[in-house]
């Protein structure tokens, strides 16, 4: 199509690439990220910085779906009960209470929901979530995560950036930035929106102070999935003609100019727009999925909701195959305002639950039976949890001092509950990790020790996880 | 950047610890004692953190000898001998602290208490460590800063250089060429060949002004032989009002210019606007920069620099930058939000006026260059010390002036009016009749009887004395300080010639503001209502105790407590920051509960609602409601009739001799008579038509200078200055580890480690002095650098806004120092001479073109120079020159911001009131910038998000800008746009001709002309329209737009 045939591109002009990285990694790190040869003999592809890039050890996974449970669902209603909260239900709270985000706490607030055990393993899932109970020894269910912020926005940047302020790069970003991507045609971090943008706008996906080419693109469900993908001519041959005087145009340049990285770098670029106008289409259309597995996400579900999640569940599955490195779904609006249930808990929750829950499972499902399962990283999270105490009088409110999320999928140990909250499920206790020690492990499995992805900027080698950060072994198969 | 709670020392990653079932060794002061129970421990637990061979070692702590720990780190020594209590490892391994609890949680947490009973028992017996364990082998890099400033460049001050010799004496025209010539002489390179006149005018409309030359500008220059015609075509750019606009986008990059301030709902900032119209103004103007600086620290606080067309006051709009950060709306931590916020302040401050990361120095002193922790903490004083505000920038001067003179009038008039008012009444008042008295008797109501006495309160704000408290207001609506009893204020009719006299000292608000209008954006949330605008009164700052504040006040009223700075009072947690009252017709105590907030700095600010009287005497924090002071409430009004008739008389003695101050009472009643006129001396009596005669010429002087100024202005957010108070020095950057405070100071590698001389209140404009001063080693040479980046597409420091150890070296520093001391000397801070001067070398004008292959190999990355670079456009620059080139463009300068057109990927809260797609075709930098919906196109291209200071902007290649260009409807409406403005009658290769010289300011080749012409053909063909049809043109101008030469400046 395109009489150039280069394969590779580049993104950035190559000087620039490597003097931002040689700022930015020592000599050591520059090496593992670079492979040697490369190094000495620059090609195109290691100019490339979406290309594929030699991790600093084997990674268990290649890619990693992040189901965002934007607002903040709950834990002691989800995946961690307390029997406790029934046992004193109504009663005032038995602890000190923390600042709130409302300041209208109530007494204590029992579970609505009942928990039965699950699996082999037994772990205990609440009602909300009958689907993914059933998947619940895959799961590395972690109990004690816990947040730095009670706001939404600063929860969300602190959760998608390791920072509670606008501006630095996304996880998916930064996975971008040290692995690269594995497919020429589509960008290396996706977005499937399902239709809400949570607190802190699209800020929660951007590149920060990264390369622009790392920030993550929201695909939106519909016809024109990606922003100004959709051809803006009528016909295919009329954009060719126009992109064949283009680039009749710009050869003329580089044989006036001279060959200028810069230049060339910016006609690959356009090539890899053209040929994405028909990559995005068809990773969109699930026409020739079978109908037994539309039906197991949930395409035939009563709630709309349900169906668009399942949508996005599947259009993961779809980018894993086609090596997309990072692909984050965000919930579609079913009420309620996301998980983020001040008032009519009961109502909300059970909503957002019925979103998600069949297509998670169906995706959990699915990528066992398609053998991605031990090549992808499944991680459910929100910003924070909810109070164990009422706001008002049927609400939860913000707490970011213990919360559930789980993983699956490869080099996940299923089965596992790791940490504990205390017995009312307010402050994580036992073994109480950080967002920085989940983003420390999401790099681990990918092969990357995220002491060592850094980036300057700023005077500083930035990292993901600032100064902080464990991988969360035990949780590890 | 958020503070992260970084525990004392990094996770020592090691299992759990053995030796706890140890027991019945030696004494806790034995050897063994310590190798069998504590130095295990150590090992297992701390060393790899915190020994000489840790891998990094955290808090600067070595904890694998004695003298380590009696040493200490960060935090002051570790150990102290015999005293577990006073000991910082004790308190840590106790884990009392959340701070400095160690070893940290994933280490295992706490110790088991037998250990922790272990160290306890080591330290009391001595801390016993046998002499081979021997000492320690590492010491931490020491911060020094006389060593640091010694050894770094940017802190030695700049001098001029003489321009070094060079072979090629021919080549040099400016003086930088000189100093780029030689350092190429050396390498034995040679500058690239001068560019074509197409090209060279081309760049510089695109650098001078953003846009690219008309066609008929770049056929003057073309036509043009003299040997001036460069400098006149750049002479007419750097003249032309779209010079400020180009210049002004880069500004906004560094001050992280928004006018939304993000986070869950993205409130707007009110206003923003008017602070990126001062910049290009300012910019327009040619203002110095050192004056440009000063107006950004402190343009309140300057002598004011007038608007010449409307004497708006244009320094105080400089001051807006501080604000333009992000803010909570609801943050539960409210100090926590404070410091961050003003993290970035000084963070964005200290970056772009002087290219230093002070904000690294936050929670420990720099890791490498010549700034210490105080240091960060001193400059963050300077901005607790001042707060925001909403300006009346058009009127404030002149409000002012007003008040001046009106106070002299006043003076001047008072005794002429008080014996005229006496004589028109006496009549009455000497033949009281009882009906009379008892009206007279209501102006002196008894007050509330003051049992059982109350304790004192403090008191926060004392306005019943002149100078006893600060008078810190917006405006000057409040004079220029409390009012004093017996004052007259003069009414605006002879009919009632006095409005009102004053009986209390207080502040009060003048009769002649209280009918100013401001215009434009309020603070959104809770502050939205409150007219506080040039009438608002504000408390030095104090921290609060118990929270219950009292407020002496008469009049209908708000009052905002300003906790921590917390301004953006939206959402659940923080309304009761704001409270109202209403009129009760006396003086009484108004009480504002803020007992959530004991403990927090805060200030108060006071202002009227209505049109009414209102005045504020004092502000008290007190459990109970204070007793109304003497003189606020009286005993009552004399018994008897004849007593009281007696006061009256006094009263017009009082009047007629202007001694109103000496007793309350005559006061009060001297009140009631001037507003009892029409009981005291009919209308149309013979008495009150001498007293209008009388008063007639004073009434109209007086009106006349109290509307000298205009009521209506409008609105900017701006500084506005509080009282002097320092920060604490916040240990590990964390505000719940507070230690001393630090005095304010500058930077003590530039100014000394003395605190600031400051003439009361913050001291911002003396910190000006110093950053805008020419013996600043860093201000001249950080904006001579920028300059010189926007130009030449790279700094002579290319980390233009860090020029510390990690920055990167300045390739040629001696053309740097020669450059910035002449700008601050010579050139007198002017920026477009600065500019004139480099556009107009040699360097400017040569080819971006790759030269012989040797020069290439010799500076790859262009360090010398050797050819100029190649630029890519800026998103806005591209924007902008579609809509030049298509006839959309609208030159329209300033004003409030045109919608951003939403497209169906902007989602979210707050989103706000879409525009339309092609932004009414006016240029870029009048798009609104709201944080949470930032332009797709421009983020494609690289505008920076507007979070901290961006000199140097990302230049990316990413396949969205080539979406943009190919499937964007705004390229694709342009284009047609383009298409339609072409001449309907003309040939195709004329009409072709024009597009080039638009689009390239070039001439089609044969060979592209050729190219088009099928393009034409087959377009039409395909289409089925005729070649002429604008479909098939606005492919073809569709092509153009998608042409790298478009976007880029060769």
């Amino acid at each position: 199509m395109f009489p150039c045939n280069h394969t590779a591109r580049a993104f950035l002009n190559r000087r620039e690439m490597l003097s931002r990285c040689a700022g930015g990694f020592g000599a050591v790190a520059l090496s593992s990220l670079f492979p040697e040869k490369l190094l000495g003999n620059l090609s195109p592809a290691a100019a490339n910085p979406l290309s594929p890039r030699a991790t600093h050890y084997p990674g268990k996974v290649r890619n990693v779906i992040f189901l965002y449970m934007d607002g903040g669902p709950s834990q002691v209603d989800t995946f961690d009960p307390k029997p406790r909260l029934t046992a004193e239900n109504g009663q005032p709270f038995g602890l000190k209470m923390e600042p709130t985000q409302f300041n209208n706490n109530g007494n204590t607030l029992a579970s609505p929901w009942e928990f039965k055990q699950h699996g082999q393993s037994g772990i205990p899932v609440s009602s909300l979530f009958p689907c993914v109970a059933q998947c619940v020894d895959d799961l590395a269910i972690v109990r004690s995560m816990t947040s730095e912020f009670s706001e939404h926005t600063n929860a969300n940047y602190f959760l998608h950036t390791g920072s509670g302020l606008q501006g630095r790069p996304s996880m998916g970003a930064w996975m971008g930035y040290g692995l690269g991507t594995e497919n020429a045609d589509l960008p290396g971090f996706v977005v499937l929106n399902g239709g809400l943008i949570p607190p802190g706008g699209l800020d929660n996906f951007n590149s920060g102070f990264l390369p622009a080419s790392f920030q993550g693109s929201v695909f939106k469900p519909g016809a024109e999935p990606v922003s100004n993908i959709r051809p803006s001519e009528a016909q295919t041959e009329q954009q060719m003609r126009k992109l064949a005087l283009m680039r009749k145009l710009d050869r003329g340049l580089i044989q006036r100019k001279g060959a200028l990285d810069q230049l060339e770098s910016s006609i690959m670029n356009a090539e890899l727009a053209f040929r994405m106008q028909a990559a995005v289409p068809e990773l969109m259309d699930t026409t020739g999925e079978s109908d037994a597995v539309k039906r197991m996400y949930g395409f035939e579900a009563p709630m709309p909701q349900t169906r668009i999640f399942a949508q996005q569940c599947l259009q993961a599955r779809r980018l894993v195959e086609r090596g997309v490195r990072f692909i984050e779904l965000t919930c579609p609006n079913a009420g309620g305002d996301r998980w983020d249930q001040h008032g009519k808990l009961t109502e909300g929750h059970e909503n957002n639950a019925r979103a998600v829950d069949q297509p998670i499972a169906g995706l959990l499902k699915d990528l066992k039976s398609s053998g991605l399962w031990d090549s992808t990283l499944v991680v459910w999270a929100g910003e924070f949890g909810r109070t164990p105490f009422a706001q008002g009088k049927d609400g939860r409110d913000h707490n970011p001092f213990g919360f559930t999320i789980w993983l699956a999928g490869g080099g996940i140990k299923g089965g596992t509950i790791f940490g504990a909250t205390d017995e009312y499920g307010y402050k994580a206790v036992d073994k109480p990790l950080q967002i920085h020690d989940l983003h420390a492990t999401m790099l681990h499995l990918l092969g990357m020790d995220h002491t060592k992805l850094t980036f300057r900027y700023s005077g500083r080698d930035m990292r993901l996880t600032d100064v902080h950060g464990e991988v969360i072994q035990a949780i590890l198969s | 950047m958020k503070l992260h709670r970084t525990p004392w020392a990094l996770l020592c990653a090691g299992s759990l610890l053995s030796a706890t079932g140890v027991t019945g060794w030696g004494a806790p002061g034995s050897a063994e004692f310590f190798e069998q129970k504590i130095r295990p421990v150590l090992a297992e637990k701390c060393f790899e953190c915190h020994s000489a061979d840790a891998k990094s070692l955290k808090g600067n702590l070595l904890l694998d000898s004695r003298e380590g720990l009696l040493k200490g780190g960060d935090t002051g020594p570790s150990l102290v001998p015999g005293q577990p209590d006073k000991s910082l490892l004790i308190t840590a391994i106790h884990y009392g602290d959340p701070e400095t609890a160690m070893p940290p949680k994933k280490a295992g947490g706490k110790l088991p208490p037998a250990v922790i009973g272990d160290f306890n028992a080591w330290v009391l017996a001595g801390a016993v460590w046998p002499e081979s364990a021997g000492p320690a082998k590492k010491t931490s890099k020491k911060f020094d800063l006389t060593q640091r400033k010694a050894d770094h460049w940017c802190w030695h001050p700049p001098a001029k250089h003489a321009p070094p010799r060079v072979k090629n004496t021919a080549w040099p025209r400016s003086l930088s060429d000189t100093f780029l010539l030689a350092k190429l002489e050396e390498k034995g390179l040679r500058p690239a060949p001068a560019t074509d006149k197409n090209t060279l005018l081309r760049r510089a409309a695109f650098d001078l002004t953003g846009l690219p030359p008309s066609p008929e500008t770049l056929a003057t220059f073309l036509a043009d032989n003299a040997p001036d015609a460069f400098a006149k075509a750049v002479d007419r750019l750097l003249a032309s009002p779209q010079f400020g606009e180009r210049w002004t986008r880069h500004w906004l990059d560094l001050v992280r210019y928004a006018e939304s301030r993000g986070h869950e709902f993205d409130p707007i900032i009110p206003n923003a606007w008017q602070y990126r119209d001062y910049v290009i103004r300012a910019l327009n103007a040619n203002v110095p920069y050192d004056q440009f600086v000063k107006e950004h620290l402190a343009g309140d606080l300057l002598p004011a620099r007038l608007n010449p067309e409307t004497g708006a006051n244009e320094s105080i709009l400089g001051t807006g930058f501080w604000f333009l950060n992000e803010e909570v709306h609801s943050p539960v931590d409210m100090r926590q939000d404070e410091v961050d916020r003003i993290d970035n302040r000084v963070d964005v401050m200290t970056k772009s006026f002087l290219g230093l990361t002070v904000a690294c120095a936050r929670c420990h002193d720099h890791k490498f260059d010549a700034i210490s922790q105080k240091d960060y903490y001193a400059l963050t004083g300077f901005l607790i010390s001042s707060s925001q505000r909403l300006v009346r920038f058009e009127t404030i001067e002149q409000e002012r002036k007003t008040s001046e003179f009106l106070s002299v009038l006043r003076a001047e008039i008072t005794p002429a009016l008080l014996n005229a008012a006496a004589a028109a009444v006496r009549p009455a008042l000497q033949n009281a009749t009882p009906a009379l008295l008892a009206e007279a008797r209501k102006a002196l109501p008894a007050g509330p009887k003051n049992t059982p006495p109350q304790p004192t309160p403090r008191l926060l704000a004392d306005y019943t004395k002149t100078a006893a408290t600060p008078f810190l207001q917006d405006g000057s609506a409040f004079g220029k300080g409390p009012a004093t009893p017996g004052s007259v204020f003069p009414g605006t009719s002879a009919d009632f010639p006095i409005a009102g006299i004053v009986t209390q000292a207080a502040a009060r608000r003048d009769h002649a503001w209280k009918d100013i209008v401001s215009k434009g954006e309020t603070d959104p949330g809770a502050l939205k209502p409150f007219q506080r605008s040039g009438q608002t009164l504000r408390t030095p700052e104090f921290t609060l105790g118990g929270g219950s504040l009292w407020y002496l006040v008469r009049g209908a009223g708000h009052a905002y407590a300003v906790v921590h700075s917390h301004l953006m009072i939206q959402g659940p947690l923080h309304g009761k920051v704001v409270t109202t009252w209403k009129d009760s017709g006396r003086w009484e105590w108004i009480q504002h509960n803020l007992s959530t907030y004991q403990g927090n700095r805060a200030h108060v600010e006071l202002l009227p609602e209505g049109n009414g009287d209102f005045e504020v005497a004092l502000v008290a924090e007190s459990e109970q409601k204070p007793e109304l002071p003497e003189g606020f409430c009286f005993p009552g009004a004399p018994a008897s009739n004849e007593a009281l008739q007696a006061l009256l008389l006094e009263t017009l003695t009082a009047m007629e001799n202007n001694r109103l101050a000496v007793n309350p009472l005559t006061a009060a009643l001297a009140d009631w008579i001037v507003h009892s006129l029409d009981l005291l001396c009919p209308k149309g009596s013979p008495a009150r038509e001498a007293l209008a005669a009388a008063t007639q010429t004073l009434i109209e002087r007086h009106n006349h200078t109290a509307s000298s100024f205009k009521r209506e202005s409008a609105l900017a957010t701006a500084m506005f200055e509080g009282s002097g108070a320092n920060e604490f020095l916040l240990k590990r950057g964390s505000p719940k580890l507070p230690l001393d405070p630090v005095p304010r100071r500058f930077v003590e590698a530039i100014a000394g480690p003395e605190p600031l001389a400051t003439q009361g209140g913050s001291g911002r404009r003396e910190l000006a002095d110093l950053i805008a001063s020419a013996s600043n080693p860093l201000t001249s040479r950080v904006i001579v650098n920028r300059v010189w980046h926007h130009l030449f597409g790279k700094g002579i420091v290319p980390t233009v806004d860090n020029f510390g150890v990690l920055g990167q070296a300045p390739s040629h520093q001696e053309l740097l120092d020669t450059l910035a001391v002449r700008f601050a000397t010579d050139q007198k801070w002017s920026l477009k001479t600065l500019i004139r001067e480099l556009v107009l070398s040699n360097a400017y004008a040569m080819s971006s073109s790759p030269n012989a292959p040797t020069a290439e190999e010799a500076d790859p990355e262009n360090t010398l120079l050797h050819r100029m670079n190649l630029k890519r456009l800026e998103g806005e620059a591209i924007r902008d020159s579609m809509l030049a080139v298509s006839g959309r463009l609208d030159l329209k300068a300033g004003g409030a911001s045109v919608p951003i057109y939403l497209s169906a990927f902007m989602e979210g809260r707050g989103k706000p009131k879409g525009g339309p797609l092609d932004g009414e075709g006016r240029r870029s930098v009048y798009i609104a910038v709201k944080r949470n919906f930032l332009s797709p196109m421009m983020l494609a291209f690289d505008t920076p998000i507007p979070f901290n200071a961006m000199g140097r902007r990302n230049v990316s290649n990413v396949p969205a800008q080539s979406l943009v260009l190919m499937n964007d409807p705004f390229v694709v409406e342009q284009a047609s746009l383009w298409a339609k403005s072409l001449p309907p009658v003309m040939p195709a290769q004329e009409r072709l001709r024009r597009m080039y010289l638009a689009a390239f300011s070039r001439e089609p080749l044969a060979g592209e002309s050729a190219d088009a012409l099928l393009f034409l053909k087959e377009q039409a063909e395909a289409l089925k329209v005729p070649e002429s049809d604008p479909k098939v043109w606005a492919d073809l101008a569709h092509v153009f737009f998608n042409a790298k030469e478009f976007i880029h400046l060769n």
